[in-house]
């Protein structure tokens, strides 16, 4: 009676063994993996910076100036190493709608160009350390005098 | 006994709801391919031009397995539609959807704008 007992107890110990193992490695098969966001969130800071970038600047007045793409209206901004507010506030309405963009996406983005060591911040800068950052920084200059850079942090 | 019982049925219910997850996705990269190849989707740098869209839609071959398609292009930030096509899909139908960044050309300018695509 004893050794009976003895053997279905371990037929039970080695089916709810079994049992476990399988619930543990169905859930792992099941459960999507986080392991590929960090490439999604690359490739979404990239392409929404290669389109902000080749988009019009808007506010022309008709000059040669109205009809350039960002990257090619900050080159010509560059050129005279600074930036009049007038430039800032065009530049400004170029990028703001690929920020809101991302802002209604839950991402909290930003936009940073740097013209001669002098930095202009687009968009509401977050300082939280703890957070993932995915950066796309573009050099627009062969000098490295400028670059800008797209930032979203999740 | 009731352990191993309640173990499996729960498998059981795990299994089933995975299989029919599988059966009621829509090939939406299937789908991406066939709208790129119409003209119709953001490919690399590629502007795409309003102007010609209602033609690129209206000789666009919906796939099998999609009983309808809805597309909207919106410049970034803005909730207005530059252009939409397809009707809108059932209340009750499952829908799957994808948004990404292009650059559109409209009233002869080059603008940021998102392009969306519902499919059910």
């Amino acid at each position: 009676m004893m050794s009976k007992d003895r053997r279905g107890m371990a037929v039970l110990v080695d089916a709810l063994l079994f049992l476990t193992v399988l619930s543990v490695l169905s859930a792992f098969l099941l459960v999507p993996s986080g392991m590929a966001e960090p490439e999604v969130k690359d490739d979404l800071v990239r392409s929404f910076h290669s389109v902000m970038l080749a988009g019009e600047v808007p506010g022309g007045d008709g000059s040669a100036l109205s009809c350039l793409s960002l990257a090619s209206f900050l080159a010509v901004v560059a050129q005279d190493h600074t930036v009049t507010s007038a430039e800032l506030s065009r530049i400004g309405s170029a990028v703001n709608g690929t920020l809101a963009e991302l802002e209604n996406m839950n991402q909290n983005a930003f936009w940073v160009l740097s013209i001669d060591g002098e930095e202009h911040v687009f968009g509401r800068q977050s300082n939280d350390t703890n957070a993932s950052r995915y950066a796309d920084r573009r050099l627009l200059s062969d000098d490295g005098s400028l670059f800008c850079t797209l930032m979203i942090v999740a | 006994m009731a352990v191993i019982t309640a173990s499996s049925l729960f498998l059981v219910m795990l299994s089933v709801g995975a299989v029919q997850d599988s059966e009621a996705v829509i090939d939406l990269d299937g789908l991406l391919d066939q709208l790129q190849a119409q003209g119709l989707w953001p490919q690399g740098d590629e502007e795409l031009d309003v102007e010609g869209l209602e033609e690129r839609f209206a000789s666009l071959v919906i796939p099998e397995g999609v009983n309808g398609i809805h597309l909207r292009y919106r410049a970034m930030g803005e909730p207005t539609p530059l252009a939409t096509y397809g009707m809108a899909p059932p209340e009750d139908a499952e829908v799957c959807s994808e948004r990404a960044p292009t650059l559109m050309r409209y009233q002869g300018e080059a603008v940021p704008a998102m392009a969306e695509v519902l499919a059910w």
